[in-house]
């Protein structure tokens, strides 16, 4: 079969899907993520992220499809991507008989000495004691230091796997911040997180994947836009809010039921009009709670695509 | 151990020194043996064992000291340590979560793996040839007159070494395949200690593995100032299809 060529250095996914055994973990996916962009992939825990982001550095081996990553074609066992890959896994799991410092030269082997002197700063701009073994590091610390590893080598892809789980919002704060100063760098950077509140302050695009499919894929800023026209209106019963949405169905971009809530997504930010022609049917029902411009991208989600979890 | 070439020198150091001990016991006890041979034999339970005893009577010092180093010493202690070694080598990393940083670094399979199998061997083989070219001077410090030809040190110690090079791939391919080290030392153990018990039943000796490094093994090498062809080809055959089994299991494998 002749090789494609790769479209960009950067991420390019066709078809790309992994079973185990009969289960299917991720479903067929098509995905271009563009150098020099931040791309958040969210998602409930077990809604296929890990197995993605493992996917994409030759952990796994696709059951179908194929894939691009820094220019380098997905195939056998992805050394080439690898090389041109920075990876940090979801799971902690370290050699405690390590100092802080080993530990970062060993997973930067064959990064070359830049790669090294980067990671070093980088732990000491996160406050990470290099000469202290790994067994008196918290979860948090060994966190930032698989980050740093992830950060140091100058390659053309990062993927990281929940890179600010377990950490403080300080702590937090300064792993943003180094992804922030990153990005200047034309490099693409994945990052996954079940915690949406996280990755739409770091990236300018969102993947949201659930039970192992692409779900919604929105640039963060229009994300935010349409957070700002959501409209929720609580009501005492399911059949009040099936009522009202029945009325209001076609005048919105969108309305969705779950329970008693109804949360329609308005044609623009002013919900005024819609709200005075409903006030002015008294057969209507009253809702006994009105949320308006206060709801998260997480409500958002939850409310436009019924996922629980971020 | 993230860096199998560090470990590679603990864990040989380590074997070398319960090797040697081992060793240095049984150099002392030859003055005694080789007094009481004939009470020693009398006092042999089964027949294999009278004839063990026969052969090391027949074979002088160097089937005592093949016999007491690398039949008994290096098939046990060695064994032990070649099952472990190997049992640890994947599954090891595997069992503590680590197996996928291990290989989210930008190095093949192929070179992470061949590296763990080359520094299990080395680990297994420098302590082999460590202790057989120590029974001369230990020889020397208990005052035992004789000494050993370098060449068939060098050859007994290759032997044995291919020998623990094979139960070890055997460990190395089963950790490749499976998640839980210690259950693969464990049944691994197991099946030795079978295969030794076979050993000892006259009938069923030639089913038993350890016919292929026994004392007559080591004497028919200082007989013909050569290895066993057939043994160490068959050896190293073994070892190779491990490696490559395990080299095509380790390509598929998950990093949990």
């Amino acid at each position: 079969m002749p090789r494609v060529t790769p479209p960009h250095a950067g991420i390019s996914i066709r078809g790309l899907c992994r079973d185990f055994g009969a289960q299917r973990a991720l479903h067929p996916l098509d995905l271009e993520l563009e150098p020099g962009a931040i791309v958040g992939l969210v998602g409930p825990n077990g809604s296929g992220k890990s197995t993605l982001l493992r996917l994409l550095v030759g952990l796994l081996r696709p059951s179908a499809g194929q894939a691009w990553v820094g220019g380098a074609e997905l195939v056998g066992d992805g050394l080439a991507v690898r090389q041109r890959t920075a990876f940090a896994p979801g799971e902690i799991a370290c050699y405690p008989e390590l100092s802080g410092h080993a530990h970062l030269d060993w997973f930067l082997e064959g990064r070359g000495r830049e790669a090294r002197l980067i990671g070093r700063r980088l732990m000491e701009r996160l406050g990470l004691p290099g000469s202290r073994l790994l067994r008196a590091y918290s979860h948090g610390m060994k966190r930032q230091l698989m980050f740093a590893a992830a950060m140091a080598p100058q390659v053309a892809v990062r993927i990281l796997d929940e890179p600010t789980e377990g950490l403080d919002p300080t702590k937090r704060g300064e792993v943003l911040s180094i992804l922030e100063e990153d990005r200047r760098a034309e490099r693409t950077l994945l990052l996954s997180s079940h915690h949406l509140g996280e990755v739409d302050r770091a990236c300018e695009r969102l993947l949201f994947l659930n039970a192992g499919r692409l779900i919604a894929d929105e640039r963060a800023a229009e994300l935010a836009e349409r957070s700002k026209r959501l409209l929720r209106l609580s009501f005492a019963s399911p059949e009040d809010a099936q009522r009202v949405a029945a009325r209001i169905a076609g005048r919105a971009r969108s309305v969705q039921t779950r329970a008693g809530r109804l949360t329609i997504e308005l044609e623009r930010a002013d919900p005024r009009p819609l709200l005075a022609d409903w006030a002015a049917d008294p057969a209507l029902p009253k809702p006994e709670r009105i949320d308006y411009g206060q709801l998260s991208l997480p409500d958002l989600y939850r409310d436009l695509y019924g996922v629980e979890g971020l | 151990m993230p860096h199998p070439w560090r470990s590679l020198w603990y864990r040989a150091l380590g074997l070398c020194l319960v090797l040697g001990l081992a060793l240095a016991l049984a150099v002392a006890y030859f003055p005694t043996y080789a007094e009481n041979i004939g009470g020693i034999k009398k006092l042999a339970p089964l027949p294999v064992l009278r004839s063990l005893l026969d052969e090391l009577e027949a074979g002088g010092l160097w089937a005592y000291m093949s016999g007491q180093h690398l039949f008994k010493g290096c098939n046990t202690i060695g064994c032990v340590a070649a099952v472990v070694f190997g049992a640890f080598a994947v599954a090891g990393e595997s069992e503590r979560r680590t197996l996928e940083i291990v290989l989210a670094r930008p190095r093949s399979r192929r070179s992470v793996l061949l590296e763990r199998y080359a520094a299990g061997v080395l680990a297994l083989a420098l302590p082999t040839f460590a202790t057989t070219f120590a029974i001369d001077p230990l020889m020397a410090l208990w005052d035992i007159p004789g000494d050993f030809p370098a060449w068939l040190l060098a050859l007994s110690a290759l032997h044995q070494s291919l020998f623990l090079a094979a139960v070890f791939s055997l460990a190395f391919l089963c950790s490749t395949l499976a998640q839980r080290p210690g259950r693969i030392a464990g049944i691994l153990l197991a099946l030795g200690m079978v295969q030794f018990s076979l050993y000892l039943v006259e009938t069923a000796t030639r089913w038993s593995v350890f016919r292929l490094a026994d004392v007559w093994t080591f004497r028919r090498i200082e007989q013909q100032a050569a290895l066993d062809a057939p043994v160490v080809i068959g050896l190293a055959a073994f070892c190779l299809l491990c490696l490559i089994a395990a080299e095509r299991a380790f390509a598929r494998r998950l990093p949990h």
